[in-house]
């Protein structure tokens, strides 16, 4: 449904950074290296909950380190995620503990000339712990018995008291839901569990910080967003912005495990001051995946339906664990509230969170923040509704779904949209062709070893978390952009904002190059930092190419404007006469009036006689905040195999479907899709970080050989897949394009729980759901139901 | 209470790194060292628990270096140098023919990179009780040849494995040579396992060698299961169950029954004792199964 002829946004356009990153050339945070650097390395608690009675760093002193401890960083508490306006800001942290919260906690740190003096001396601190009484779940840190966590935090300006280790608590309700329950004909109540996830990104969070003789500092972060870093580093140390510096490096992968400042960059420029050295610190692996995990969740949910389908009233509780520190549990609390209202319209509906402080790992963002949770609890639940009616899933799924015209909430109760781009019923139908949903397999006619089942589920992600309202927002949410365009007619474009790998600023060059009318390599992606650039929020929520693409959509505007008004004084024609169209042959956008054959000229004359005729740069500076929040639609259909005798589940096809709007790229676009799928897989089958339940150490003790994700060969073949692009526009954003990128895996876990019961007649409610879980509930149904497994005739259990 | 530094983020201890010319200098620099130094032979499993400080040798000897500890040759059997490295093992037309279900086995091993960088005989001299070369190794009833301070000697498989990640190999003693048997006429092999991912140590693996008369009776076996307890585990009640027997429906399910009581699982974050003595039935019947529809090289 574009609305206008493209010549470079919709093509599969290979990556202008591809070439570097399959060479191993490109630069990522960990390779960075100045002369003369010293490396950083962190001391970690060992235990999940005790106080620092001492800490002695004479002997690391006496090998020539320089070493950080509490007493040396400033007495600022802050949050690692300043994304949250102020007021809705908690801070709990210090750069280095004062109390040692979980397992991995950092206590202090030590800089030297080489690593291996680093680690020596790390090792020669002498840290005195009183261990105190560590709560490893919510249910055991809200009992009266648990130590707590924090007396009070910092809310806003002010202090907050923290009971029961409760974080905070948010509450919303629409219509009357006990009405609502009443007037249903039936009515399901299921309790749901989800477990952290690690964001196994590639690149393990790193940092460098060189320190100049002016008191100024230059930073290199594995980060997400680097003017939060400037001005998070700026509020710790009382250093000026325009004497911080941190410049972008292409980070290797996120999933949003660099939403907040990591805590090492801190601690870095800490080292850094100290020293007076640049200094590096490169986590490792296990340092990585104890700093952050995904959002663990226990969400009962309630739904009522009439006889036809119709939900009347739906009532979620939900309670979240936190860990040790409370990086975004407000905003998380609410985007619950917010995606459970936006999926399927509820006229009565009633939402209790609360999030507890515990003794493990913090949580913090991952690919689709509080989404794959609600997802999988509401689309599990809406299945099992549809099945018990006797309604086909699909068909109670598009009679309920919140569409065109609707109120989407996007990130929480006060970011609220009007929907006006729905490629879900087109999704639907085309993903039930692909895959045969019709016919498809059912429980009750299977029998024998392997059974097969195809699952469904939907749902979205936000794409930003923009609204109208001109203060008192819950949440920052703009983006700015350079436009300027070369003395040959190249353009630069300057932004601030992170590709975390997806494409996003290749998708951004591609609005630029179609808004100027220029080929797409007459483009460059500038290498920038927070001096040279205007200000970007954070790439997360699905926003890069919604809300950063926007703002360099208007600097591209912007910039065109000027260029044809100095084409016009070139030809002699008004501007507004004028068009762009670029030229393959001349490699060139070529301005020129329609109609007017002779006046004509190409982009790059007009900037060549511009900048000999001392005209002046054409160039433009844009800030842009998106004042709606459009949800970005994917439908998924899963087909499994389950191996009764194993509980192995193998993913036999897929059809996958998004309605991103206009698509810029395809490629990129499909890989997201693709991505998403093998992220989701992990969520619903295999990834579970454990806990000791004794020492609050994983399980895993932070090395991947334990932590699972899946790898490509447990991806479907990709002609085993489709993927489906709705033929949307969005209004609202650049060219007609909203996001996708978190929406990919929202909602696989359900599709994959639901597939489960098209194989066996088994309803699963805790991920992820392992193969010993199937054995065991098979077993179970054997038991309750008297439907015999098939006679699984090695499978005799030995009790021994 | 004090505390040990960096409970998390451990990288190795200091340790001095000899990349010894021949077997000699290798066992001359593990002498030196008393028992404080390993043999580095790709590093694979040595490294990351290194990393943890699970493992703290003051050297590490690369034998990966010395030339003659390299290659595959065939002499009715097979002789595999210790410090080939599995990629090129896997590669080998000489391992296709005489012992195809090494080929398949190898491929279940980690990946192509770490397959690219660890070695035939470290595999085997780790003994990780989840590894699938060692569990072939016994199956195929192999032999190593280990070279120490007093001179060579030869170590059937059967005693090879001692305990969880320990050999019969001296602390002095390097690991030279792998030798597995001919392929007699007549003897079939399955390999299968089950993991969470493909290129995981196994939760539960089989390596069935069994030679068939000519009326499909079972005349000997070997059946070993890995990922069951401490070390590659030979079942023997299995192998006691079918010899003589043809492999029908009632004597396989017996067997698997029987492969069930017979291991001693260690549960872990992988999988409960339960669940893999279940796989462990699974396994067997499965690969005795298999055997049944496999052809021997001719007499």
């Amino acid at each position: 449904m574009t609305q206008q002829k493209l010549h470079t946004i919709g093509n599969g356009a290979w990556r202008k950074d591809g070439i570097a990153k399959v060479t191993g050339t490109q630069v990522y945070a960990p390779d960075v290296a100045v002369p003369h650097q010293w490396f950083g390395r962190v001391l970690r608690s060992p235990f999940a909950h005790a106080e620092i009675v001492s800490v002695d760093t004479s002997a690391a002193e006496a090998m020539g380190a320089v070493c950080l401890t509490f007493d040396d960083v400033p007495k600022v508490r802050y949050n690692e995620r300043i994304v949250s306006t102020p007021p809705h800001l908690y801070r709990d942290r210090y750069v280095l503990a004062d109390k040692a919260r979980h397992v991995g906690e950092p206590i202090a740190a030590v800089a030297a000339p080489t690593e291996a003096l680093a680690e020596q001396a790390l090792r020669a601190i002498d840290v005195q712990y009183k261990p105190l009484k560590a709560s490893l779940s919510a249910e055991a840190a809200m009992s009266p018995e648990a130590d707590a966590l924090y007396e009070k935090v910092i809310l806003g300006t002010g202090e907050v008291a923290i009971e029961n280790n409760v974080a905070v608590r948010r509450h919303v309700e629409v219509g009357d839901v006990d009405q609502g329950f009443a007037e249903s004909d039936l009515i399901l109540e299921r309790s749901y569990t989800t477990v952290p996830q690690y964001h196994a990104q590639m690149e393990p969070k790193s940092v460098l910080c060189e320190p100049a003789r002016d008191g100024s500092i230059t930073v290199w972060a594995s980060a997400q967003s680097i003017h939060n870093v400037r001005i998070l580093l700026g509020e710790i140390y009382g250093i000026p912005l325009n004497k911080i510096n941190v410049r972008r490096t292409l980070v290797g992968g996120t999933f949003g495990s660099s939403i907040q400042v990591n805590s090492v960059v801190p601690v870095c420029v800490g080292l850094a001051l100290k020293s007076g050295h640049p200094v590096k610190i490169a986590s490792t692996r296990e340092e990585d995946m104890h700093s952050h995990l995904r959002y663990p969740s226990q969400l009962t949910l309630k739904m009522g339906v009439k006889r036809d389908g119709t939900v009347v009233a739906g009532e979620m509780d939900a309670t979240i664990e936190i860990g040790a520190h409370n990086i975004q549990a407000f905003p998380f609390l609410g985007v619950l509230a917010g995606f459970f209202a936006s999926l399927y319209k509820m006229p009565h509906m009633r939402y209790n969170g609360k999030a507890v402080y515990t003794n493990r790992t913090p949580s913090c963002a991952m690919q689709g923040f509080g989404a794959p949770q609600v997802h999988f609890a509401v689309e599990s639940l809406m299945d099992e509704l549809a099945v018990e009616l006797g309604i086909d899933p699909l068909e109670m799924k598009l009679k309920n779904y919140v569409g065109l015209g609707g109120t989407f909430w996007g990130h929480g109760p006060t970011v609220k949209s009007i929907i006006l781009s729905d490629g879900v019923p087109e999704l639907l139908e085309r993903g039930a062709e692909h895959i045969g949903w019709a016919d498809r397999p059912r429980p009750e006619e299977q029998t024998g070893r392997h059974r097969r089942g195809i699952g469904l589920a939907r749902g979205f992600h936000t794409s930003g978390v923009g609204q109208p309202k001109a203060q008192g927002a819950e949440m920052i949410d703009y983006s700015g952009a350079i436009v300027k365009i070369n003395e040959d007619g190249s353009v630069d474009l300057a932004q601030s904002l992170m590709d975390h790998g997806g494409g996003t600023l290749e998708a951004i060059a591609k609005i630029v190059a179609e808004e100027l009318g220029v080929p797409l390599d007459k483009v460059g992606i500038s290498p920038v930092d927070t001096k040279t650039t205007v200000y970007d929020v954070t790439t997360h929520a699905t926003r890069g190419v919604y809300a950063g693409g926007a703002a360099a959509h208007k600097a591209a505007k912007t910039a065109k404007a000027k260029l044809l008004a100095l084409a016009g004084r070139m030809l002699e024609v008004m501007p507004d006469a004028l068009v762009i169209e670029p030229d393959e042959e001349l490699g060139q956008g070529v301005i020129f009036c329609p109609g007017m054959p002779d006046h004509k000229v190409t982009v790059g004359e007009v900037a060549r006689h511009s900048h000999v005729n001392s005209w002046g740069t054409i160039a433009a500076v844009e800030s842009v905040r998106q004042v709606t929040a459009p949800p970005a639609y994917v439908t998924q259909f899963i087909e499994v195999e389950v191996d009764t005798y194993t509980g192995a589940v193998r993913t036999l096809r897929a059809a996958l479907g998004a309605d991103c709007g206009t698509v810029v790229n395809p490629i990129l676009a499909a890989g997201q899709m693709e991505g998403g799928l093998s992220k989701g897989a992990g969520y619903a089958l295999i990834e579970d970080i454990g806990w000791d339940p004794e020492t609050g150490q994983l399980d895993s003790k932070g090395f991947w050989i334990d932590g699972k994700t899946p790898s490509v060969s447990e991806a479907p073949l990709l002609g085993d897949v489709t993927i489906d692009f709705a033929d949307t526009y969005e209004p609202t954003g650049p060219f007609g394009a909203k996001g996708i990128g978190e929406a990919s895996m929202n909602p696989v876990a359900a599709a994959y729980t639901n597939a489960l019961y098209g194989a066996l007649g088994v309803r699963f409610y805790d991920l992820p759901v392992t193969p010993e879980k199937i054995l065991a509930a098979l077993r179970e149904n054997e038991a309750t139901t008297g439907a015999p497994v098939e006679a699984r005739r090695e499978t005799t259990m030995v009790t021994s | 209470m004090p505390a040990a530094a960096g409970a998390v983020g451990m990288k190795p201890a200091a340790f001095r790194y000899v990349a010894p010319a021949d077997i000699d200098e290798a066992v001359a620099v593990l002498a030196e060292h008393g028992g404080d130094a390993k043999v580095l032979a790709g590093g694979q499993s040595l490294i990351p628990l290194m990393n943890m400080r699970m493992s703290r040798p003051t050297a590490l000897v690369d034998v990966c270096r010395i030339a003659s500890l390299s290659g595959v040759s065939a002499n009715g059997g097979l002789t595999i140098g210790a410090a080939t490295r599995q990629a090129s093992v896997a590669a080998s037309p000489l391992v296709a023919d005489a012992w195809p279900v090494l080929t398949e086995a190898l491929s279940h091993v980690g990946h192509p990179a770490t397959r690219s960088r660890g070695t035939f005989g470290g595999s085997i001299a780790h003994a990780d009780p989840s590894a699938e070369i060692p569990a072939v190794l016994l199956a195929l009833g192999g032999e190593v040849v280990a070279k120490g301070p007093g001179g060579e000697r030869v170590i059937p498989a059967d005693d090879l494995f001692i305990a969880h990640f320990t050999t019969d190999l001296a602390e002095d003693e390097v690991l030279t040579e792998v030798r597995l048997p001919r392929r007699e006429p007549g003897v079939v092999s399955v390999f299968s396992e089950v993991v969470r991912r493909r290129g995981d140590f196994a939760l539960v693996g089989v390596v069935a060698v069994a030679q068939m008369d000519d009326d499909k009776r079972v005349r000997s076996s070997r059946i070993v299961l890995f990922g069951v307890g401490e070390v590659p585990f030979r079942a023997s009640g299995v192998e006691d169950l079918i010899r003589g027997q043809q492999l029908d429906d009632s004597i396989v399910a017996e067997a698997a029954r029987h492969a069930a009581q017979e291991i001693d699982p260690i549960p872990d974050v992988q999988g409960s004792v339960e669940y893999r003595r279940e796989l462990a039935a699974d396994r067997v019947g499965l690969a005795l199964r298999q055997l049944t529809t496999q052809e021997g090289v001719p007499a």
